[in-house]
């Protein structure tokens, strides 16, 4: 569920309208994921008397609707006058979830009028029925990103995969998905598997793969801007945010455009080009360490 | 109880790079043994930390590939008891398809129909849609929603849902579907008004799906009682029958 600025047949308070003058509704909502469970803190602010004492007297409701929608977990809790703590196992969500804060009718509100509604509903009275929705607050967009894997270890960000057409020799860097996945063509794979046992050659292997990778990945965000909120949902995009945070950028669609790519992939892989360069040497001239 | 062995992510993303590779490797063995060679491995899957019973799906032996497809989503149920959170996880779902449940796979879902590896081994729509589609995901899913422990046979709604699972796939699309109350509500309504002698055709099917997201739009769906919603989409599925059918002189009900 998403809250939208619809119009509604009977006075709603909200942000987006201005049906009621001088009164305030909203929950502030913060959440913190641990291990085995989402904390979730609800905390509710209302600026209105009559509406406060249809809650008092148990004809409406503080609410907040919590959805997953990709493990369908959804849940409609009561939010008491003095905020809640909730707690939601950490093995039923995953991804994105909204947190929509609402006051609700719990039963029939008959001849309803307010002193803060809108001079355009002079004299009006309205009458709501259970389910019916007396205010909306600001909905709240989080993402579940579990530092364990429910099935294995921890992924990596890249795949190296192969090709396995084998009129095809080129390589592909493909960024749609969850990973950016490095395809190579097929005796390249082997060849790169061979060498990845090898740890000598792992800044010579980044430096060919890792590091164009990631400078593509700049390139594509870099040249449609507008489309760059299309990256916070692939995996590889909000890893890479939190690695360029720890070397102080902050990744958005403004700083993106004077991005030096070459640059923050070097800070990133710990100037992995120049080891290369230095150890290329050792390689071609002391051959591999692996042969006795 | 044994450790569920599955496909690493990557090895995930290079069958879905490859399909036509992978195609004619399913096509030209009889068995997964190809997996072996085609990523070079003796061993290609891992174990993951999901314990299971072994347990085997039906095959048919008629030409209705279907047949079985209740009693297997039943058993899957019963026997795979994962968290939300696994249960939506891709690697898990192929990785059965191409592992235990193999051979089923090929019974159900022939790759001689090339389209099907795309459809109902991998998850060729994004996560939530490919949920339904993939051959063992579906089964799971179709039972896991449809599932109500308060009842004496938790899967009575399953049992009604499988006669036509139009009903559950026009119905996973709408938002409301996530919600346990509303859509075990309005699948006991429907299979009631079945039982009443209600017949509905894709049109009240249409128009009573719709009507729950037009609820949805009035009320907070989630406020109301499983039964105040059944009362609610039982009478509107009468009004709908009565426009459909203004000549039907008896109604049952």
């Amino acid at each position: 569920m998403h809250i939208k600025a619809k119009l509604y047949p009977y006075p709603v308070l909200a942000d987006f309208n201005d049906d009621y003058v001088g009164s305030k509704f909203n929950v502030e909502i913060s959440v913190q994921l641990y291990p085995n469970e989402l904390v979730v803190l609800f905390r509710p602010t209302l600026a209105n008397v009559q509406i406060q004492q249809l809650i008092n007297d148990n004809k409406a409701k503080i609410m907040v609707h919590i959805e997953c929608p990709l493990t369908s977990f959804r849940k409609l809790i009561d939010i008491p006058n003095e905020g809640i703590e909730y707690k939601i196992p950490a093995d039923s969500i995953e991804g994105p979830m909204s947190f929509c804060p609402f006051i609700i009718a719990t039963s029939e509100i008959n001849n309803y009028t307010n002193d803060d509604l809108n001079k355009d509903y002079e004299g009006a009275t309205f009458d709501f029925e259970k389910g019916n929705i007396l205010a909306i607050g600001k909905e709240v967009q989080t993402r579940v990103e579990k530092e364990n894997d429910d099935l294995a270890s921890v992924p990596s960000i890249f795949a190296v995969t192969e090709i396995k057409d084998e009129n095809k020799n080129e390589i592909v860097i493909d960024n749609t998905g969850n990973k950016i996945n490095i395809q190579l063509p097929s005796k390249t794979f082997q060849e790169f598997k061979i060498a990845m046992s090898n740890p000598s050659s792992m800044a010579v292997i980044h430096a060919m793969t890792i590091i164009p990778a990631l400078m593509k990945c700049f390139s594509d965000m870099k040249s449609k801007p507008e489309e760059f909120y299309l990256y916070e949902d692939k995996r590889w995009f909000r890893a890479l945010k939190k690695a360029l945070k720890k070397i102080n950028f902050d990744l958005n669609e403004e700083t993106i455009l004077s991005l030096d790519s070459f640059d923050i992939a070097e800070k990133l892989m710990d100037s992995t080009t120049n080891r290369a360069i230095l150890e290329i040497n050792e390689i071609a001239f002391k051959g591999d360490v692996n042969d006795d | 109880m044994t450790n569920l062995e599955i496909l690493s992510e990557d090895k995930i993303l290079t069958l879905k790079n490859n399909k036509d590779q992978v195609l004619d490797c399913m096509l030209s063995s009889s068995d997964n043994s190809w997996l072996k060679d085609f990523f070079r491995e003796e061993n290609p899957f891992s174990k993951s930390k999901l314990m299971v019973k072994d347990f085997d799906l039906k095959i048919a032996n008629d030409e209705n590939l279907s047949t079985f497809d209740l009693d297997n989503a039943i058993t899957l149920h019963e026997n795979l008891h994962l968290t939300d959170s696994q249960a939506c996880d891709e690697r898990l779902w192929i990785s059965l398809c191409l592992g235990k449940f193999y051979d089923y796979m090929q019974s159900r879902w022939n790759v001689k129909t090339r389209s099907n590896l795309s459809e109902h081994w991998l998850f060729p729509h994004g996560q939530k849609r490919g949920l339904y589609f993939n051959g063992i995901s579906r089964l799971y899913w179709f039972a896991h929603i449809t599932y109500d422990e308060t009842l004496d046979d938790p899967y009575e709604i399953t049992k009604f849902c499988f006669k036509d699972i139009n009903i559950v796939l026009q119905m996973i699309y709408r938002g409301y579907s996530n919600s346990k109350n509303v859509r075990l509500a309005l699948l006991k309504a429907i299979k009631v008004f079945v039982e009443d002698g209600g017949t509905y055709n894709r049109k009240i099917l249409h128009e009573i799906l719709k009507y729950v997201s037009f609820l949805g739009g009035a009320y907070i769906l989630d406020s109301f009682t499983e039964k105040e919603l059944f009362d609610k989409c039982y009478l509107k599925l009468i009004d709908l029958y009565i426009e459909e059918y203004p000549d039907q002189k008896i109604f049952k009900l």
